[in-house]
């Protein structure tokens, strides 16, 4: 019975990933870091194609180019740590930019009290991060320093989207909740996958 | 813990799934394990000895106890290799190994697997040799679209070439990989080489096309060795043209893949009409 177990135990140990070798948790924190922005970038990308003409679009495009940097960052990491990106990466791309353009489309308010939902998932998550990686003293001082600024962007994005009306989205305790379930999903998933 | 974090653990350790399901549901205690191989199964005399672990916590002296099991076990089964060509991938090689090594014959016991463990050391040893033949390899420009085939064609000829000394009892080696409890350390190696191969040819990708290069190198690899184990072309010629024939397949592939479907609609209608011909026997061009 406890055979499988040791088996696969032996075959992390074999697998040749630098970033394993470094520290267990960073494998998974980058692979589920990239999702999040990747997807993250894709929500902006629907926003921006139902809003782009309207008054929000400039704050929608500010937000947009941080994300984007961010993905790019985290693409760079993900070379850098050879860390393998997550295999559902083409349904995060299509997710995100279906709940971005869905939200959009069902108003301006709508979008902004999705872009609050998400960014409340993912501020909570980097917290989570920083608070494992902070227990190792041997933490990558880049990584720290990368997800502390992102963490710090992703709340901004939250308080803009509070700032312009998310509150007075329909529906918005419902549909935020349900936003933030799905986004708890795709992140456990992600961490695996 | 509740029920799902339990039938989600139980999936990831591979354990049946079924169990977690249909048990009730028991208060989290620490069960002691049984562990077999490396994990601290000390068995200087032969028998593998019963150790309890809470989960978790293990100290300094422990580690260094698995650093030198680590390094016995090394050397075993580095002095086996010299005894395959005599005794196959077994257990016999094994314990001629140890006796080799300096420890007595029953030492095989360190390896409930016997010839797997054997075959996994091989195949991880041949694997960090590529990697460091690799690293000093040229690397070669790339643009976007190029794929480094010399690369790719060098890094799979060197590491069967590697197989050399053991091409007779190769086959068996295949056939133990292929058993089912074997099965998860024979693709972690195949994972570990193709990802190598990948890194170190130059592949930066973060997108799908990360999993498309790896498994289509892991196919190109895997035909190649069963290729080279009947070739018996002088230099291995036969086995190189395999691999570079395989490597132009798979750019061909990848070159309809981003083909315009709608520009390539009336090549793709021609060639479903032949075929359909020369199903039905009325081919024209014979």
């Amino acid at each position: 019975m406890m055979r499988p177990t040791v088996l696969l135990q032996q075959v992390k140990r074999g697998a040749h990933s630098s970033a394993w070798k470094k520290n267990p948790h960073l494998d998974k924190i980058i692979r589920v870091d990239h999702a999040g922005e990747l997807g993250a970038d894709r929500i902006y990308a629907g926003q921006m194609a139902v809003l782009g003409g309207t008054a929000e679009g400039p704050l929608i495009q500010h937000m947009w180019d941080q994300e984007k940097h961010h993905r790019a960052k985290f693409e760079e990491l993900i070379v850098k740590h050879r860390v393998r990106p997550t295999v559902f990466m083409p349904i995060w791309n299509v997710a995100g930019f279906v709940l971005g353009a869905g939200s959009a489309l069902m108003g301006k308010e709508a979008a902004m009290a999705c872009t609050v939902a998400v960014e409340t998932v993912i501020v909570d998550h980097y917290n989570d991060q920083l608070r494992t990686l902070m227990e190792d003293p041997t933490v990558d001082k880049e990584i720290l320093e990368t997800i502390t600024k992102f963490r710090d962007e992703e709340q901004e994005h939250h308080d803009t989207g509070l700032n312009h009306g998310a509150e007075q989205a329909p529906f918005y305790k419902a549909m935020t909740e349900v936003i933030k379930a799905g986004c708890k999903v795709a992140i456990e998933i992600s961490k695996r996958v | 813990m509740s029920k799902i974090q339990t039938i989600i653990r139980s999936l990831r350790n591979g354990h049946r799934l079924v169990r977690p399901l249909a048990a009730a549901s028991v208060p989290d205690v620490v069960r002691p394990m049984r562990l077999y191989s490396s994990q601290g199964g000390k068995a200087p005399d032969g028998i593998p000895s019963i150790e309890t672990r809470a989960t978790g916590a293990s100290s300094e002296s422990e580690k260094e106890d698995q650093q030198y099991e680590e390094d016995v076990k090394a050397r075993i089964l580095e002095k086996a290799l010299g005894f395959v060509a005599a005794s196959g991938w077994s257990v016999e090689a094994l314990g001629a190994g140890a006796e080799a090594a300096g420890y007595p014959g029953v030492s095989h016991r360190l390896f409930p697997n016997g010839g797997a463990d054997l075959v996994h050391y091989f195949n991880v040893k041949c694997n960090e040799d590529l990697v460091t033949q690799m690293k000093s390899w040229p690397k070669e420009d790339l643009t976007e679209s190029k794929v480094p085939t010399k690369f790719v064609e060098n890094a799979i000829v060197t590491r069967l070439q590697m197989l050399e000394p053991y091409k007779a009892s190769w086959p068996k080696a295949m056939a133990i990989q292929a058993l089912p409890s074997n099965v998860p350390n024979c693709l972690a190696t195949l994972l570990s080489l193709v990802d190598d191969i990948c890194y170190h040819s130059g592949d930066r990708s973060v997108d799908f096309n990360w999993y498309i290069r790896r498994v289509g190198l892991a196919g190109i690899y895997k035909a190649a060795e069963l290729f080279y184990l009947t070739d018996s072309s002088a230099g291995n010629s036969g086995t190189r043209a395999f691999v570079a024939a395989r490597i132009r397949d798979a750019q061909l592939i990848q070159t309809a893949m981003n083909m315009n479907p709608v520009s390539v609609a009336p090549q793709t209608l021609t060639a479903a009409f032949v075929t359909a011909k020369n199903i039905l026997g009325i081919n024209t061009l014979k």
